[in-house]
């Protein structure tokens, strides 16, 4: 009997379970292992683009060329419980129960060459994890780095300098 | 025990109804190994380079130069879902090449990286 009441629970949409696992690859990191070999003031553009590789975004920022290279990963564990309750003229759902699990890991060098030799060397290598285990609420965590924002705008910068540009 | 089977069956009917992804999204047009190969510092142009590869997907001004950057990626996501379940996995993997001109059209740098095929479907674990 109670099997059955479990199963009418289910099948009717009463409770809803969901269970969500997940996993996001976007670039490769071979060139951490180049990256870490690099000296300040000695280094060339062309050497560590023979060495590295292409980087993710290339931009001017006044007088120096700024080179970032990034990979990242990222996977998702995520189990809910959720049971709509039904309301005249609107519908409303509430999670009876939540947990997730969320790990990233960023891996980025930026580097600043000057007169075509290399005047900074910025390497991170950052993980993190959230897990929440709650019911009707989101525990998150953010990665909040300056060499983060940094690239985000320099990103952004490159985008709007090649839309000026024609080949 | 009829009775025991088909309350069973109900309860795993859901499990049984799903669906699956497996695609590939390709973002740009690619080029071989050999003609990466044949762009030398120092004497290919920055026509020759053009010519070779086509027009970049950015173009960009540097302190001493110019980039012409191309890059050609490869997605590929794979999914599976049973109802009240689901996996998915996406991994983008790049093609790309990086080409520095100096300011007389001759190139000084290049750097490349052939991924794409690195990109692989499957499980997220």
């Amino acid at each position: 009997m109670k099997a059955l009441l479990v199963s009418v629970l289910f099948l009717t949409g009463c409770v809803i379970p969901s269970l969500d696992i997940g996993r996001r690859i976007d670039g490769s990191s071979d060139w951490i292992e180049g990256a870490a070999g690099l000296e300040e003031g000695k280094t060339t553009l062309p050497e560590t683009l023979a060495k590295l590789g292409p980087p993710s975004v290339i931009v001017r920022v006044i007088d120096v060329d700024r080179l970032y290279y990034v990979s990242f990963e990222s996977r998702t564990i995520e189990f809910t419980l959720s049971a709509p309750i039904p309301f005249a003229r609107q519908g409303r759902s509430a999670d009876a129960f939540y947990m997730s699990s969320v790990s990233g890991r960023v891996r980025m060098a930026r580097l600043e060459f000057q007169n075509g030799v290399l005047l900074h060397r910025d390497l991170i290598d950052h993980g993190s994890r959230a897990t929440g285990v709650v019911g009707g609420a989101v525990n998150s965590t953010a990665v909040s780095l300056a060499l983060m924002d940094d690239y985000i705008q320099d990103r952004q910068r490159a985008r709007l300098e090649q839309g000026a540009e024609d080949p | 025990m009829t009775r025991k089977i088909v309350r069973t069956a109900i309860v795993l009917l859901p499990l049984c109804l799903g669906g699956c992804l497996w695609a590939d999204a390709i973002d740009g047009s690619s080029w071989s190994r050999e003609t990466v190969a044949k762009i030398e510092v120092g004497k290919t142009t920055r026509a020759q380079v053009l010519e070779w590869l086509g027009p970049p997907r950015q173009l960009l001004r540097l302190t001493e130069g110019e980039a012409l950057v191309y890059s050609c990626s490869l997605e590929k996501s794979t999914g599976f879902s049973i109802i009240v379940a689901s996996t998915w996995r996406n991994d983008k993997q790049y093609d790309a090449v990086t080409v520095i001109v100096n300011r007389d059209g001759i190139v000084t740098a290049v750097g490349s990286r052939f991924d794409r095929d690195k990109s692989a479907h499957g499980m997220p674990w």
